[in-house]
């Protein structure tokens, strides 16, 4: 595998999407290409922190008055069918 | 009028309640990055869950709910809210560098983890607003893929999308928002801009 097609993998590696064989043959790209290592290691740790970052839950206080309207609606809904 | 009472709750209702309910507040997170509007972002979901209730007859058990869930929303989304939101700071998608952030990354200096220190000082809200400036039909996969952990297949069914433009669309926002945090960081004085 060259540089052209260890890099044309990255994202489907870094999302998990890559087939085990792609997989195994980046990876030995990797072992003998500081180049594409570094890339690599620099896109991960961005991917990984925009959605730590992203994840991060927030509280939410006006999730639970969101819920019990949406439940009320339901009820409405189920009332309407009766 | 119908009573409330949880014991005589239809069978369809505590389905309902307990498989597809569960994902409301993932719905909101996206919602919001989607709408970039709190009471937006409240009404879609509230539109989203009801319809999904009043077709829940149509949802297959033991298939994927959340993603049957965030397909009904994302169509209502674009078909009502896109419209409507107004536009973003328009950036030129075709004028990205492939390597941008990593190429100036890489330039700050071969000390480690160059990256882990931008990072470190960006805060959690800089990343949204950054996410809020893509335009929708990139912002919408990187959602989907980022913050819910849906892969490309799964965007493609809730999009409407081929798979092929899933991926470049996410590959594409991707550099967009590298783009974009790396702007934002030299502008606030996070890093310092590379002498070009
Ligand atoms: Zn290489």
């Amino acid at each position: 595998m060259n540089c052209q097609e260890a890099l044309s993998l990255l994202y489907d590696i870094i999302d998990k999407e890559a087939s085990e064989i792609d997989v195994a043959q980046v990876q030995e790209h990797l072992n003998r290409c500081r180049d594409c290592a570094g890339i690599y290691k620099i896109e991960e740790s961005i991917s990984r922190l925009i959605q730590e970052k992203l994840k991060h839950k927030e509280p939410t206080p006006c999730f639970d008055v969101l819920k019990s309207n949406v439940l009320q609606q339901l009820d409405d809904i189920d009332a309407e069918n009766c | 009028m119908a009573e409330s009472n949880s014991d005589k709750r239809s069978a369809k209702r505590k389905s309902f309640e307990s498989e597809a309910i569960p994902h409301m507040e993932a719905l909101l997170r996206t919602a919001l990055r989607m709408t970039r509007n709190q009471g937006d972002a409240e009404d879609l979901v509230q539109e989203a869950i009801v319809k999904a209730y009043r077709n829940w007859d149509k949802f297959e058990p033991g298939t994927n709910c959340r993603a049957w869930l965030f397909r009904i929303m994302t169509n209502i989304f674009i078909n009502e809210y896109r419209s409507k939101s107004r536009s973003p700071v328009s950036i030129d998608v075709d004028d990205i560098d492939e390597n941008y952030l990593y190429g100036q990354l890489a330039s700050l200096g071969p000390e480690n983890n160059p990256e882990r220190e931008l990072f470190n000082k960006i805060l959690d809200d800089d990343i949204k607003k950054t996410i809020d400036e893509l335009p929708d039909d990139f912002k919408m996969v990187v959602v989907l893929s980022f913050i819910e952990d849906f892969s490309y297949q799964e965007i493609a069914d809730i999009m409407d999308l081929q798979l092929g433009t899933v991926k470049s669309r996410l590959h594409r926002g991707r550099k967009l928002l590298q783009k974009q945090l790396y702007d934002y960081a030299v502008k606030n004085g996070y890093i310092k801009e590379r002498t070009r």
